[in-house]
């Protein structure tokens, strides 16, 4: 019996196989299919600040950018490596408390205490992560789940670092337009950076681990030490963001090391897209803004986000990003079967 | 053929819950040697191999490489020393082309040291390994993906894995399973190549026939215990491998 | 799926089981005190310890672990000092992590054998 029906297929645009290989160059329209999304993201990114009318505008944007930062994180980490990071409130504690205490009890400028932050941080994080880098996948999920809550009890229990109240008083930026575009500076690093990253030599060996950790093993390579170097650059990124945060209010307290830092870089992330590192960007220029819309209804909101995320899951599951690179790079039609 | 003993293996054992998978078993292998290891299913090869090279930790028994102990090395250790192996179960990089799949082995720390420091362009070298062992680079095989290969390339690309690791001995997890005799006729000129360039090769093969054209020397195992080593005319004769393939009644 | 069995029935199950289980925990630890929204981020914390050192995969290495770990915490509370508690389970977590990654009856005795 034969079942007559449709289906969809999907054919690479004539313009995307054009456009692949050294021959891009040759054309403009070639050219400019392939420039045009990164052109339009960095325009975005440079311009939408300043169209920004009040200073509260110009907080949110940052505040999304701090977000957007721990989701392409948890990106790299979760699609690249293959290790599920469900901690991204460590980073931003520990990068944020160590840039706190040395701006209080050291009196280091912004910029040193940054730097530090971020290369010391992420050099303490990957530490305490060690034990169960050499484990098999759930291990890391649970262990940084749970990290972050433990560290902020035993900061509040033990009083140090400024205990419950934080570390007030610290300095903060010369201008708004230093906090702005010192983030957006560094996210769009990032976002090239990685992009690159990830499709060197070591970065196939990052998707390999991910792929398939058997095969690099025979092939010589030491599976711990790369996943350590990967965790690595994770953690300094999130570090990055929580010593910004940190001058950003010029506080630091134990809301750094709060479950949200951890569940909305993964919210965000689902509905912009995984795998691709651009997606992470374009989850959080919607769930931030719309958790601050939201702030009128209280504690409700987490029922929207979770509403949004199932939804996402259940309809949508691959994330806006990757339906739109499809839809550039591919057209469909119904053919019959 | 040397003496040089390369590899030795004494009294390995291992047991899963009450399963003896691997019962005191040992052999030599000299370099250059092609030694292949048989036995019904389930007599414990595949275990052996882990054993070996140390993806599953043996209860007792020790390996001797070049006359050091690397039966307590990690796994990683003992492939970057040049043991390397192909799995069973095919594994390779699924999402990448097939010459990048070679990136990983051509980036591990042993390729890197035996090329003396920068290995210069990693890709050119992937595609003249593939070239090498048979994907041909006019049809832009190695290009394409290594999900939309035939299971003869990915073998091949198994193998091609192994040989960019510059190994000293490579261990050959049943790589003519699954083939077509047509495949298989154009993977035995490439065992055969690499026996003559010199290489010290464990082949663990089902398909005797082809198998006992290529080995020098042959270690039959059956339920995890070695029952008989020789030659393989010897040992196709030896009353115990008769029994164990044939069954006891099949003798009569 | 291959075998006949719906992975999905079952890993539906399991989560329902799981929930159950942690909502007699609650009703249980009602008496001691006051809950709040925030109160299982608490529980959380020594659930996980207690799952780690136990051993993922073996109910009676979770329930001795879970003793150990009690225990250790009401000593440390009265002779240490009672905010050295959560140090207690962060220093439980990463000392089993090292010496014995699969816990003290785990079943997944391959993290051990992850040479």
């Amino acid at each position: 019996m034969v079942t007559k029906g449709k289906r969809k297929e999907r054919l690479d645009r004539g313009l995307k196989v054009r456009s692949e290989g050294v021959y891009a160059i040759a054309s403009w329209t070639e050219a400019m299919y392939l420039i045009a999304p990164r052109l339009f993201l960095i325009l975005a990114m440079v311009v939408i600040p300043l169209v920004m009318p009040s200073i509260y505008h110009k907080r949110l944007i940052c505040l999304l950018f701090i977000y957007a930062l721990l989701a392409i994180s948890f990106d790299f980490l979760t699609n690249y490596v293959g290790l599920v990071c469900l901690g991204g409130a460590l980073f931003m504690g520990v990068g944020g408390y160590i840039a706190g205490s040395l701006n209080a009890m050291l009196g280091l400028p912004a910029v040193l205490t940054i730097i530090v932050a971020t290369l010391g941080g992420a050099a303490i994080c990957t530490i305490l992560l060690l034990p169960c880098l050499p484990l098999r996948g759930i291990y890391f999920a649970i262990v940084t789940l749970v990290y972050p809550l433990l560290l902020g009890r035993i900061i509040e229990a033990t009083r140090i670092l400024g205990g419950t109240d934080g570390m007030p008083g610290l300095s903060t930026y010369p201008s708004p337009w230093v906090d702005l575009y010192l983030v957006i500076g560094v996210t769009a690093f990032l976002l090239f950076g990685l992009r690159r990253l990830v499709n060197e030599d070591i970065g196939l060996v990052f998707r390999g681990i991910k792929d398939n950790d058997q095969t690099v093993t025979a092939c010589g390579v030491n599976i711990t030490a790369y996943r350590t170097r990967a965790v690595y650059i994770a953690s300094a990124i999130g570090c990055f963001a929580g010593a910004y945060l940190c001058h950003l209010y010029g506080w630091v307290g134990l809301s750094f090391f709060a479950l949200d830092f951890s569940i909305i870089p993964i919210a965000a992330a689902i509905v912009g897209g995984m795998g691709t590192l651009v997606g992470p960007l374009l989850g959080s220029a919607i769930i931030v803004p719309l958790s601050e819309i939201l702030r009128a209804f209280g504690g409700l909101r987490i029922v929207f986000y979770a509403l949004i995320l199932i939804l996402f899951i259940a309809f949508r599951p691959e994330g806006l990003m990757n339906y739109f690179q499809r839809k550039y790079a591919q057209f469909e039609h119904w053919i019959e079967v | 053929m040397n003496e040089e003993v390369l590899l030795r293996v004494r009294g390995l054992f291992k047991s899963f819950g009450g399963v003896t998978a691997v019962a005191n078993v040992s052999f030599d292998l000299r370099k250059g040697e092609t030694l292949g290891i048989i036995g019904p299913n389930g007599s414990g090869k595949t275990t052996l191999v882990n054993l070996i090279t140390r993806f599953v930790k043996q209860d007792l028994g020790e390996v001797f490489f070049k006359g050091k102990k690397i039966s307590h090395l990690k796994a990683y250790k003992i492939a970057e020393m040049g043991i390397v192996r192909t799995f069973q179960i095919m594994r390779p990089f699924y999402t990448l082309p097939a010459f990048k799949n070679l990136i990983v082995p051509l980036y591990s720390p042993r390729v890197r040291k035996i090329g003396g420091g920068k290995l210069g362009d990693r890709d050119a070298v992937a595609i003249d390994i593939l070239e090498e062992i048979g994907f041909e680079r006019d049809a832009y095989v190695p290009y394409k993906m290594a999900s939309s290969l035939p299971l003869g390339y990915l073998k091949r690309l198994e193998l091609a894995r192994c040989l960019a690791l510059r190994p000293e001995v490579i261990i050959c997890d049943e790589i003519f399973s699954g083939l077509s005799m047509a495949e298989i006729a154009t993977m035995v000129p490439l065992m055969e190549r690499l026996q003559m360039e010199g290489k010290t090769i464990i082949m663990i093969e089902h398909r005797l026939r082809e198998l006992f054209r290529i080995v020098d020397h042959v270690v039959v195992l059956n339920f995890g215990a070695k029952i008989a080593e020789g030659l393989p005319e010897e040992v196709i004769e030896h009353e115990e491998v008769k029994k164990a393939y044939l069954g006891k009644k099949g003798l009569k | 799926m291959m075998l006949g069995m719906d992975s999905d029935r079952m890993a539906t199950i399991s989560l329902a089981v799981g929930s159950a289980l942690a909502g007699v925990a609650a009703v249980v630890i009602l008496p001691l005190g006051n809950l709040t929204v925030e109160s299982g981020y608490q529980v959380l914390i020594y659930a996980v310890a207690v799952c780690i050192v136990g051993g993922l995969g073996s109910w009676p290495g979770a329930v001795v672990a879970a003793f150990l770990l009690g225990y250790a915490q009401i000593l440390t509370d009265k002779f240490g000092g009672s905010h050295y508690q959560a140090v207690v389970a962060m220093a439980a977590i990463i000392i089993t992590l090292i010496l014995r990654p699969s816990g003290l009856f785990g079943k997944q005795k391959e993290l051990e054998e992850r040479v």
